[in-house]
């Protein structure tokens, strides 16, 4: 017995996906501009070395950039899904380890130095966006393979 | 199976190439800083190169026995451990000549000189005040 996908779900797809895809744009475009800025935000983390932070500060924002738009782009989507998810579980996991640590670090996400948000508005905000990514990848299956898995 | 791992090579190979490209231009775009010049410094933070044009007081945040080994010249030992009986020495230092005060300890991780130099400036507000960045290896 085979099952239509409901448009519904395509189209919640879709919606999930253009809002991560200006997300990530949005977080990539300001840093791309400046990276010594960007360079100095990664900085406080207290996490890398000079070396470091300074290949993190010129790569990340460019990978933030090209897997946002390839969330739209059918070519490279599932892979881009995927990758969005594991920037977004990463950035969750600096945010945890920074509380933990006792650190106040204004985030500066999209770039912007003095109305960054604190490190549980950023987590929280990861966690919102991390739940969508995955969604987006678990709406991948349809409606015959996750019957099939139930099944099993 | 094979086919969907070859698709994902596939596709990561292609975000991989746009990315590398994005980096590329950013690189382009600052070749003055890239890749030994681009320096972060911290808001109290100096490096050897401008802190050697201050001529400035140094002070030695490493152990006795890596100062007592190798220091700069005319450099103090102060160690937060013996601070009360070492501070003393430092102010009447400066008194005399209030040049800018560079706090240095062993290496780029170290915190010591840091958390000196906020001391620091506790006891001499009127003080200028650094620590090195990268601390002893640029000095060496």
């Amino acid at each position: 017995m085979t099952f239509r996908y409901p448009d519904w779900i395509k189209r919640l797809q879709w919606i999930a996906s253009v809002i991560l895809a200006g997300v990530f744009a949005t977080a990539a475009l300001p840093k791309i501009n400046d990276v010594a800025k960007f360079a100095l935000n990664i900085d406080q983390y207290q996490i890398l070395s000079s070396a470091g932070v300074t290949l993190l500060a010129l790569s990340l924002p460019w990978l933030e950039l090209v897997v946002g738009l390839g969330l739209l782009v059918p070519k490279v989507q599932k892979s881009s899904r995927r990758l969005c998810a594991a920037l977004l579980l990463l950035f969750t996991a600096v945010h945890i380890s920074t509380l933990l640590r006792g650190l106040e670090i204004q985030c500066a996400c999209f770039g912007q130095e003095n109305s960054g948000s604190s490190t549980v508005e950023a987590l929280l905000r990861n966690i919102g966006l991390l739940v969508l990514a995955i969604a987006i990848i678990n709406w991948e299956k349809g409606p015959n393979q996750q019957m099939r898995q139930n099944d099993n | 199976m094979a086919n969907a791992i070859k698709n994902y090579l596939k596709e990561l190979s292609i975000l991989g190439g746009f990315t590398t490209l994005g980096v590329t231009y950013s690189v382009w775009q600052a070749p003055n800083h890239w890749p030994h010049e681009f320096q972060i410094l911290a808001g109290d933070q100096i490096t050897y190169s401008d802190a050697l044009s201050l001529q400035p007081i140094w002070i030695d945040a490493r152990s006795i026995e890596a100062f007592e080994s190798d220091a700069l010249p005319d450099a103090l030992h102060l160690n937060p451990s013996n601070w009360e009986a070492q501070l003393p020495q430092l102010a009447l230092r400066w008194l005399e000549n209030p040049s800018p005060i560079v706090v240095y300890c062993q290496s780029e991780q170290c915190k010591s000189s840091h958390e000196i130099a906020v001391e620091l400036r506790e006891h001499l507000p009127e003080a200028e005040i650094y620590s090195l960045q990268g601390g002893w290896p640029p000095i060496k």
